[in-house]
């Protein structure tokens, strides 16, 4: 796990891992920002078995809050990470320029 | 109306406090100016819990969206590779390291600390029809390998360090079993390093797999990258960097062969790891 993430809204924030089976190849990466309410797949069609999965993921948030991003992977044998990698972002509103405060 | 609630509603009212729960809302509804000091107080704590609440939940997104791209070519470099899978994992991984008995310990303890020394010659011995002494020179030639691995420690938690792509250069280790002309009832085969330290494992279980004696890792010799000689490495195993410094190949009949090294089924298996992340600014 990397430390928290710190970030203001409107700002893209990228996150680099890797995904690794030892029973079949990566078939696919999955990201939940709601507590794996949801998922959101990206398919990895084609990957070898015996590498890594290098996989980058990159999003803008675009409202302030703690944000926590589950990521876990799905094997080609159907089977799913069991206890998902989480990252904790902490986004803040946009600082404004003295100007538009006025 | 108390001074709390109104302090309260003039607090939610300026956007300064977020109830996030109903029943939080519904507690301080229930406060009027009949009310007692204990009502007082729940519609108060009630608050307190709703703003404490709402501080620690985490904002959610549905169906989050955003770039996504992989590769499988990356490879970890070798001072890296060796900090994280070969120094503070080494008793985790690989077999000189996951069979903690008293023995292994000291051996695998001996072998990490002892001055690595060049290895040009494996011997392959057994129940083989051809015995002889391999050079390692001879068979990089011979049956060239060079492949881009999955180096994973086996004690590698959930969103764990521990595992790597390597590209490795070495030689097939099938070809010197094929010169080796195993007997037909062959099922164990015994790697055993320099210092001694052996590991056995079934026969069939290592010619199914990408079997490599490697001797160099990401372009550079294995005794300058990783501190060894030469390593045995399993493809879809669960340590692959099973033996360092392998020095002899034993091949024989067993009446009671070596289980095939396992995967426990509650282990975190595909495993996701974040490395790094950032804002763009």
């Amino acid at each position: 796990m990397i430390g928290e993430l710190v970030g203001t809204v409107g700002e893209a924030v990228e996150i680099k891992g890797y995904a690794q089976n030892y029973r079949a190849p990566i078939a696919a990466m999955q990201f939940s920002a709601d507590e794996g309410d949801t998922w959101t797949t990206y398919p990895t069609t084609g990957a070898e078995q015996d590498r890594n999965v290098n996989w980058s993921f990159t999003f803008t948030p675009a409202a302030s809050g703690h944000y926590r991003l589950l990521v876990r992977a799905v094997g080609g044998d159907g089977r799913i990470t069991p206890e998902p990698a989480l990252v904790h972002l902490s986004v803040s509103e946009a600082s404004r320029a003295p100007r538009e405060l006025l | 109306m108390t001074k709390i609630d109104k302090k309260m509603i003039s607090l939610i009212a300026s956007g300064t406090i977020v109830l996030a729960s109903a029943p939080a809302v519904q507690a301080m509804a229930a406060t009027d100016d009949t009310a007692g000091v204990t009502d007082q107080t729940m519609a108060a704590d009630a608050a307190t819990s709703a703003i404490s609440d709402a501080a620690q939940s985490p904002s959610s997104i549905k169906n989050i969206q955003g770039t996504f791209t992989w590769n499988q070519s990356a490879s970890m470099d070798n001072p890296m590779l060796a900090r994280t899978l070969y120094q503070s994992s080494r008793y985790l991984c690989g077999a000189q390291g996951n069979q903690l008995d008293g023995a292994a310990l000291t051996s695998a303890t001996t072998a990490e600390s002892a001055p690595t020394s060049s290895i040009e010659t494996i011997e392959v011995k057994g129940d083989v029809g051809n015995a002889f002494t391999a050079t390692i020179s001879d068979y990089e030639k011979k049956a060239p390998v060079m492949r881009t691995f999955a180096c994973t420690c086996k004690g590698n938690p959930a969103d764990g360090r521990a595992s790597a792509n390597v590209e490795v250069k070495g030689f097939k280790l099938s070809a010197l079993l094929r010169d080796a002309d195993p007997a037909d009832d062959v099922n164990t085969i015994t790697f055993t390093s320099s210092d001694g330290y052996s590991v056995s494992l079934p026969l069939s279980y290592v010619m199914q797999r990408y079997s490599i004696i490697v001797t160099s890792a990401n372009g550079e010799d294995m005794s300058d990258a990783l501190g060894c000689s030469n390593q045995l490495w399993l493809g879809s195993t669960s340590a692959r960097s099973f033996v360092k410094d392998v020095v002899s190949i034993e091949l024989t009949c067993e009446a009671n062969p070596p289980a095939a090294p396992g995967m426990s089924e509650d282990a975190n298996q595909p495993n996701v790891g974040v490395v790094s992340g950032a804002f763009e600014s």
